[in-house]
């Protein structure tokens, strides 16, 4: 056991306040210091968030709050947030983003009582601190979703708002309570808690929270007269329109203009174009409304970003080349092992998770005793845009981020670590194994939903559903006779049927070579049987956690037998298929299993000590 | 407008805006094979209640979802009526 790391905080106050790779001091966004971006991390209470401003501008007469969305509306405008808000540093406007108590990497209010409360003062706190730190005497309120509800409310009761950006606000808060229900109900079967509450995600929100969310009416609000608003709609709306009318009447100066550009942001992340968005319009009706001109005066440091509570510290690190990497490090409030788990993207949503699985798991493995390390890979939540020339439209698969995950390894290094687990859901999970292959310090793979074992250049998401699916799938959904009308519309019965029997010669194939190795006569040459059969040499310890009727599953069935049974050939593969899990483990009960199962063995692999410890487990195998 | 042309008009919107292919709308589509996903079909019921003022689903789990496009339609006419 050994003592929290020394993080390096007396670099923080000669840079800037920056939190640096404290092996690796310098700028954080790499060259040209005083034009490029700076990102400081901030903690305002319970809440964490950011500060962007150009190193000459942090002092500047107006700054820019920036008020996330929750829930998917959170996490899809993440990554385009932290691009808006370098925008507008690079534009003379100090920008801070943050997340909202018991949301993103924030830590729960410890004296909240009610969250739509907590969130609102948590806005007006945010303002204070921004103004604070930046010497503003004005800011601007700029709100995604919900965020522009509660920009909007906290607008009401300031006089040192000098214009207000409302991005596809949720104007009238009924229908929004609605819109959680619903999706509540679809995903969950249940719209309401017994208490009257909603779980969604991440979210709970109980009776009261809903309540006063539902009182909400936009139309209704009392705007400083002469307030420039920037009304950008996703489409024209009756209840838009009444808006603008109401808000004009009480003298608001009301500009409503095209969202188009920023649709891209409240869109599935998935498959999206990922260059970056055209903020131009927004920045141009700012900077009509709003000039400010830049003030060449270098603001002082901040105090260091560190959230804690009880049984975890938490610290935002940068690393990788140009510290243009960023991860959240997440600690024991005491002493520690040797071991941190590496814990990546799912797809490309940002490293707190969907659903914030990332920082539940973190937070739990810290009170179990291990450190752990959520990264953004590059190009995803807060890390820096990848500079290489990857084609916008290539899947998550198609990109190697063992550089990134050795990067994280190389600062845990530093900081004292010694064994390494590396963890990912879905995508995340293929990066994983393949990561563990790739660097020769990992010693453990927990993998959720694991996918696919192979990517190849030419995949795309379809070809490798058609490939991984089994024909009893496919039977499945001809019996239901629901599904006949989609089948006959979407699928491609003769790519399915040529997919199946090559599935089949495949099988086959695969059934004569087993044979033969098991009586040594040939080696497999596998990608799938190839990656385990390095781990298992190295002795690395790897979990395979599925939902059972997951297509992950039958991308290891097809490699490795009914329930992933092959994999007891290799030594330290662990595989559980667990009923009732769902994908991207986005509902509390699901996400719970997962993470006291893969505490659990972890748990029992630290307290081993070393890697090779822990026996064979593959007899734990669960068909589904 | 009618109900029904605000209604399927509100889902080509919502799947515009959710980068969502629909499908041709007809009442005996299955709403969760129109296009849209559970988020989707969400966004539509807040959208509807701003457009047309009616909330068919109250606040709990009484109220069945519908199955089909022309079952959805026919619950929101039914809720106009009521409202």
């Amino acid at each position: 056991m050994f003592p929290a790391p020394d993080l390096g905080f007396a670099a923080v106050g000669a840079t800037g306040g920056v939190i640096m790779n404290p092996a690796n001091p310098g700028v954080a966004d790499g060259t040209a210091p005083d034009r490029r971006p700076t990102m400081q991390p901030v903690v305002i209470g319970s809440s964490f968030g950011w500060l962007h401003y150009i190193r000459a501008t942090k002092s500047s007469d107006v700054a820019v709050l920036i008020c996330s969305g929750l829930n998917w509306d959170m996490v899809r405008a993440h990554h385009p947030l932290r691009n808006l808000a370098d925008e507008l540093a690079i534009a003379g406007y100090p920008a801070m983003r943050f997340d909202y108590p018991d949301t993103g990497d924030s830590a729960e209010d410890p004296e909240r009582t009610e969250l739509w409360e907590t969130w609102r003062k948590s806005i007006h706190a945010a303002l204070d601190h921004l103004r604070r730190e930046t010497g503003a005497r004005r800011v601007i309120l700029c709100g995604v979703r919900i965020g522009a509800t509660l920009a909007t409310l906290a607008a009401e009761q300031r006089d040192d708002v000098a214009a207000l950006v409302l991005l596809a606000p949720v104007l009238r808060g009924r229908s929004y309570v609605q819109q959680l229900q619903m999706q509540a109900r679809l995903e969950n079967r249940a719209a309401v808690l017994p208490d009257g509450g909603l779980e969604l995600h991440e979210l709970y929100l109980g009776a009261e929270t809903l309540e006063r969310i539902a009182q909400v009416d936009l139309r209704n609000a009392s705007l400083p007269p002469d307030l420039p608003v920037g009304l950008f709609m996703q489409a024209p709306s009756k209840l838009g329109a009444d808006c603008e009318r109401a808000w004009r009447q009480k003298g608001a100066d009301v500009t409503s203009t095209d969202f188009a550009c920023l649709a891209p942001m409240l869109q599935p992340i998935e498959g999206l174009d990922t260059r970056p968005m055209d903020f131009s319009p927004l920045l141009a009706w700012m900077r009509q409304v709003v000039p400010t001109p830049p003030v060449s005066v270098v603001g002082a440091a901040g105090p260091a970003a560190v959230l804690a509570a009880p049984g975890w510290v938490e610290t935002p690190l940068r690393f990788g080349p140009d510290d243009a990497l960023f991860g959240m490090f997440c600690r024991p409030d005491g002493d520690a092992g040797d071991l941190a788990v590496i814990i990546g993207n799912t797809g490309l949503n940002p490293h707190y998770g969907v659903a914030r699985f990332a920082v539940q798991f973190a937070r739990d493995l810290a009170r179990s005793g291990i450190a752990s390390f959520r990264i953004d890979f590059a190009g995803l939540g807060d890390s820096a845009d990848r500079t290489d020339k990857i084609p916008v439209s290539a899947p998550e698969f198609n990109i190697d981020r063992s550089a990134d995950i050795g990067a994280a390894i190389d600062l845990l290094s530093q900081l004292g670590y010694r064994r390494f687990a590396v963890h990912g859901i879905c995508s995340g999970a293929y990066h994983a194994l393949h990561g563990a292959v790739a660097d020769q310090r990992i010693g453990v793979v927990l993998m959720v939903n694991l996918p696919v074992l192979e990517w190849r250049s030419d995949d795309d998401l379809f070809s490798v559903t058609r490939r991984n699916t089994k024909l009893s799938h496919y039977v499945q959904r001809l019996v239901a006779k629901e599904a006949w009308g989609r089948l006959m519309r979407d699928l491609d019965i003769g790519k399915i049927l040529w997919t199946q029997a090559e599935r089949t010669a495949e099988r086959a194939r695969d059934a004569v070579l087993g044979w033969a190795e098991r009586r040594g006569w040939v080696e497999r040459q596998s990608v799938g049987r190839r990656i385990m059969t390095a781990l298992s040499r190295r002795q690395v310890k790897t979990f395979f956690l599925f939902s059972s009727g997951d297509h992950g599953v039958d991308a290891i069935e097809q490699e490795f037998g009914r329930g992933g049974t092959g994999l007891m050939a290799f030594a330290g593969t662990t595989v559980r298929i667990v009923p009732g899990l769902d994908h991207m483990l986005t509902a509390g009960a699901m996400r719970r299993t997962a993470i006291d199962l893969m505490i659990r063995y972890v748990t029992e692999l630290n307290d081993g000590g070393d890697a090779g410890s822990l026996p064979n487990q593959a007899a734990a195998v669960n068909p589904g | 407008m009618t109900i029904r042309s605000t209604v399927l008009d509100q889902m080509a919107v919502v799947a515009k805006q959710q980068n969502k292919v629909l499908v041709p709308l007809a009442d005996g589509v299955l709403l969760l094979e129109s296009g849209l996903d559970s988020l989707c079909l969400a966004i539509l019921v807040a959208t509807l209640d701003d457009e047309l003022g009616v909330d068919p689903f109250g606040s709990g789990d009484d109220v069945a979802i519908p199955v089909t496009v022309g079952d959805l339609v026919h619950l929101y006419e039914a809720a106009a009526v009521h409202s």
